[in-house]
């Protein structure tokens, strides 16, 4: 094979590539150098975002950062809920050991374990009920998408409202009148 | 202008890390500055703007996804191209029979076998302008560029029409300088002598 190398395409198809000396290198390039600044110049340089594509990369962009931002939310949101059952049931645990202690006391430490778990279990069914910690407020929501630069393009509804309004049908003032049934 | 060039570079990169962060401004910014090299990127791989577009939205879909595992171990360039790249490997793949541009098999084993094409045309390129109005320098660089094997038309696309350096383009296809200046050579050598015989 000498001094072949092989290069391997996309395809995994098998190429000889002769080796070559640095003064053939430059005398090619020197030669081509005068098509490939036309190129470039003239077309490739003249290749500009179309509008279609800015609006299609606006909306995927909006998209990902949409499902970002609820996805975090989502996260922060479980784990918040995780450390409040695990809270609930620590504390479910110590009012079970205050219990069993009762018991030992005495012979109406059997009512008071009873009545402590029915008091637990009341009380965890009660606290699942409850909001957990992690409240999901417009508000909260909002601060956490930051304001992008994309996000300003958006036009305010209100730039929509006058001409919706001009087409919206008038309102009929009065009660509607019944109809009456001919006789 | 050197300096300038470092600053943007490493100005990228931080953008990219404090898009990791969770700054999509930085993201949207980085957007702005690459889009349009992606888009010529694609396009001087296959001459369609609608296509390339596409192409250059999946890469940035792609590169938010992936921002978590991104290391700057490189410049931003390069491994955005890395991505352009790898993903531009796929849609070959998926697309190769239905694009008449990209005839890898043919062009090679046309060129290979006929290997006394370099020999017959040993004429100087002639400059394109004095002979060629845009248009036609337009098709026939297009034409020439879609009969390189695909490793030899992206080295020369990522040198020539992108102007990155060979060390660059190394670690963006993950080979050798060596192996680089190899395709370079090759792909120069080819689009040489197409562009004469279209020219004859």
């Amino acid at each position: 094979m000498g001094n072949d190398k092989m290069n391997k395409g996309f395809d995994g198809e098998e190429q000889n590539t002769s080796s070559f000396d640095l003064q053939d290198f430059e005398d090619l390039r020197h030669e081509l150098s005068s098509w490939v600044k036309e190129y470039r110049e003239q077309v490739l340089e003249t290749i500009e975002p179309s509008a279609a594509y800015r609006a299609s990369m606006h909306k995927m962009m909006m998209g990902l950062v949409r499902d970002d931002v609820l996805k975090a939310h989502k996260k922060a949101s479980l784990s918040t809920k995780f450390a409040a059952r695990c809270q609930r049931w620590v504390a479910c645990w110590h009012e079970l050991v205050a219990s069993s202690l009762l018991f030992r006391l005495g012979s109406q430490g059997v009512l008071a374990l009873g009545l402590g778990l029915i008091l637990s279990m009341a009380w965890i069914s009660a606290m699942d009920e409850k909001p957990v910690a992690a409240k999901s407020t417009f508000e909260e929501q909002k601060s956490m998408v930051p304001e992008t630069t994309w996000k300003s393009r958006i036009p305010h509804p209100d730039e929509f409202r006058p001409s919706e309004r001009d087409h919206l049908p008038a309102i009929p003032s009065g009660r509607p009148v019944k109809k009456v049934k001919k006789k | 202008m050197k300096n300038e060039s470092k600053e943007q570079v490493d100005e990228d990169v931080a953008l990219m890390l404090s898009f990791k962060r969770g700054d999509y401004n930085a993201f949207a910014m980085l957007v702005e500055r690459h889009q349009q090299t992606l888009i010529q990127f694609f396009y001087a791989q296959h001459p369609d703007q609608q296509l390339a577009e596409d192409c250059a939205q999946e890469v940035w879909r792609k590169v938010f996804k992936a921002r978590n595992d991104y290391v700057a171990r490189a410049r931003f360039r390069t491994y955005l191209f890395r991505v352009a790249r790898n993903y531009w490997i796929d849609v070959y793949r998926s697309k190769a029979k239905h694009m008449p541009l990209v005839s890898l098999d043919a062009s090679s084993a046309k060129l290979d076998s006929d290997a006394s094409l370099a020999n017959l045309v040993q004429d100087e390129l002639p400059t394109p302008p004095s002979l060629l109005s845009n248009e036609e320098l337009k098709r026939k660089i297009e034409w020439a560029l879609g009969r390189l094997p695909a490793n030899q038309r992206e080295v020369f696309v990522l040198a020539e029409l992108q102007g990155l350096k060979y060390q660059d383009i190394g670690e963006t296809l993950e080979i050798p300088v060596g192996t680089v200046k190899s395709r370079m050579f090759n792909a120069m050598r080819r689009l040489r002598d197409l562009l004469n015989k279209e020219i004859d």
